[in-house]
């Protein structure tokens, strides 16, 4: 993974610095809490239902066990003992003082991480595949790419104050797991005939209140115009997005309203004064960068004992065989896998975990994964290095601590935000729905036989929960002042090579709590009637078949 | 697109003093330049600081390539001396409570920043990469 040099060091430091003085001052009383806000949001700190919430980067989602085990020694010093991992590949901690947010920024600093950013009207935590630098399918590796951004984006001095929040997220596989259409800025990297890099600028997707799929602004730019482009595309929605109602300031209704050509050409019109200029990547810059990234050595030669145990133990131990096909993925490494630990349990708020879990986790990263852990957008952790060898007695090992559920991918492996329980912004809880879902569906028999498929919960329009891609999407809803949750089917962020990203439609009137398992039962329900075979997923079938039958199935009979 | 209002002939006609509003674009390049131009950061209707007068000042220096004072007026705090200078004001019209002398102290947060900007052509964050 990267490693900060003296510079970087220096601006985390100064950062911890510039937020301590921030806040002495506002405690004694010299800035305004209007003044304050902007300043603390910028570095993750918003004031919530009970008590401030940090949002921590994970930059990219890359983590290693020095970094977790100090995650956790902060949930232990300054929160109530756990976190919980967002969708966005930030960690969040529920409880802190604000007093005390100087010193866990300190903290964090040591272990080179950091707050910067992760709110506000500002560039937030560049965000990518949970599996980069190791998946089978990937083209480009986007790390060192991610790098770059993460570094030009930080404290950059013209876009400090957006009209609101902006996002970007970098792709550089045949599948697109960092759901880039979806995001304020989507970065594909690909290749062309010749090997060069090229990418492929998305902008103006987005959830929220206005989902929008974004639109390809610069196809096929060289790898070297990377932070040149991206300059350009952020002025003129600096210069040009609409700051007259919040509703309507994210970029993808700039896009909207001016077109996509007219927005091309702004950019393109902007771009001529720093194409080619000071900030061009040059191949020696990518070069240094990659190499900025300390990848493991790997056993190179194929470790067919390790095969032949791996192939005894599938067949002896069921459950052992049923994590394997879900939870480990391919690895660019035919001795190694990436492993999926998943956060999803019940009793459990997808995406928490407690500090000792977090201390467990990295020990098994230093055992099995070469110090690395990865943060999924699904709420999970990710050993992204672990040999075929090792597989059986990290199962084991999870096993024991509840934390090998073979759900990746399928109905239990439930993405919810913190909802009404935490959040100051909810229309409605997200927990308890997901919490009773996960207690209807609590048998590994059941989660296969129905296969894949994604439940996405959010507690209000702001949709952290992605419901908007979710085959299934619940959003709470305010209706006259009571909680309500409507439903969406069809939602998805590109599930194979070159597939369109879709958004999930609403089947009808929404639902009071404790009817939403009863209508997710339905639904699932329509669909094991309606597929044609196993293979045929429910996003399949709903590309196939459309809303109606679901609608008529779950609203026939609620009266 | 926000309407664009075309300054060339206030310009014209007031060729010392200068005051741009955020929304406004610079047009062509007038004959003369004034001596000194401000910029304005109201808050927006939305409750968010108006950051649009950073770009604005980073395209008069880089398109006009103006080398005249250029003046921050408006929501500005001892917290913004630092990306304001970056992009290139040198006159910061700060709220009489505060003192101009600890404000000095702000210009310097982040001593070597990583991008370019108006006040620096080069990128730290790539010739860092090649030391």
């Amino acid at each position: 993974m990267y490693q900060y040099d003296e510079i970087d060091q220096a601006i985390v430091d100064a950062r911890v610095a510039q937020f301590r003085e921030q806040t002495e001052r506002f405690l004694k009383g010299e800035l305004s809490e209007d003044e304050y806000r902007p300043l603390r949001l910028q570095n993750g700190l918003y004031v919530q239902r009970f008590a401030p919430m940090l949002r921590v980067a994970i930059p990219y989602g890359v983590l290693s066990s020095q970094q977790l085990h100090m995650l956790a020694d902060i949930a232990d010093k300054y929160d109530r003992g756990y976190g919980h991992f967002s969708t966005r590949q930030n960690i969040q901690y529920n409880w802190p003082e604000l007093a005390h947010v100087p010193d866990l920024l300190a903290d964090l600093a040591t272990v080179q991480m950091h707050a910067i950013q992760t709110s506000g009207n500002c560039i937030r935590n560049t965000t990518s595949d949970q599996y980069a630098g190791v998946a089978a399918d990937e083209v480009v590796d986007p790390r060192p790419y991610c790098e770059l951004i993460r570094q030009w984006s930080t404290f950059h001095p013209e876009f400090a104050a957006l009209p609101r929040k902006f996002k970007i997220a970098v792709n550089g596989a045949l599948i697109d797991r960092a759901a880039i259409k979806v995001h304020d800025i989507g970065v594909n990297l690909r290749k062309n005939a010749q090997g060069e890099v090229l990418l492929d600028v998305y902008v103006g997707g987005g959830l929220g209140r206005t989902p929008i799929i974004g639109q390809l602004i610069g196809e096929g730019i060289a790898e070297r115009h990377l932070l040149t482009y991206l300059d350009s595309v952020m002025r003129v929605y600096n210069q040009f997005g609409r700051r007259d109602n919040k509703y309507k300031a994210r970029i993808k209704i700039l896009v909207k309203e001016l077109g996509v050509e007219a927005f091309r050409a702004a950019v393109e019109a902007d771009w001529v004064h720093s194409k080619e200029g000071p900030s061009t990547v040059l191949p020696a810059h990518l070069k240094a960068m990659k190499a900025r990234f300390i990848n493991p050595t790997l056993d190179a030669t194929l470790d067919t004992a390790a095969q032949a145990q791996l192939a005894i133990h599938s067949a002896a131990e069921p459950s052992f065989a049923a994590w394997l096909k879900r939870n480990v993925v391919a690895h660019q490494n035919p001795n190694y896998r990436a492993v999926n630990l998943s956060l999803k349990r019940r009793g459990v708020p997808p995406g928490d975990a407690t500090a000792s879990e977090m201390h467990q986790i990295a020990d098994w990263a230093t055992a099995f994964s070469h110090n690395e852990i990865r943060v999924t957008h699904e709420q999970n952790l990710v050993l992204p290095y672990v040999h075929v060898r090792d597989l059986f007695t990290l199962w084991q090992g999870a096993k024991s601590l509840g934390l090998a559920q073979a759900n990746i991918g399928l109905v239990s492996n439930i993405i919810a935000c913190p909802g009404g329980d935490f959040c100051s912004l909810a229309n409605a809880k997200s927990l308890p729905i997901a919490e009773d879902l996960l207690s209807r569906y609590d048998a590994l028999d059941e989660w296969f036989d129905i296969g894949e498929l994604d439940i996405n919960i959010s507690g209000c329009i702001n949709s952290c929960g992605h419901h908007h891609v979710g085959h299934i999407g619940v959003l709470g809803v305010d209706k006259h002042g009571e909680e309500w949750y409507q439903i969406t089917l069809g939602g998805h962020a590109g599930n194979r090579p070159g597939q369109q990203a879709a958004l999930g439609k609403v089947i009808g009137p929404s639902f009071k709590q404790e009817e939403v398992v009863g209508v997710v039962e339905k639904i699932i329900n329509r669909y094991l009637s309606l597929r044609d075979s196993e293979h045929e997923r429910f996003i399949d079938v709903v590309e196939r078949v459309g809303l109606e039958p679901f609608k008529e199935h779950v609203y026939a009979t609620t009266d | 697109m926000p309407q664009l209002i075309n300054r060339t002939q206030v310009l014209a006609a007031s060729p010392t003093e200068l005051t741009l509003a955020p929304g406004d674009s610079l047009g062509a390049k007038p004959a003369t330049l004034p001596k000194s131009i401000a910029i304005d950061f109201p808050m927006s209707p939305s409750g968010a600081a108006d950051g649009r007068g950073y770009t604005l000042a980073h395209q008069l220096r880089r398109d006009w390539a103006y080398t005249g004072t250029l003046r921050a007026t408006g929501v500005i705090g001892l917290d913004h001396l630092h990306y304001l200078a970056r992009v290139g004001f040198d006159e910061f019209e700060l709220p009489d409570t505060l003192d101009a002398q600890k404000a000095l102290h702000y210009f310097d947060t982040f001593k070597e920043p990583y991008q370019a900007s108006t006040d620096k052509a080069r990128s730290l964050l790539l010739d860092k990469l090649l030391r």
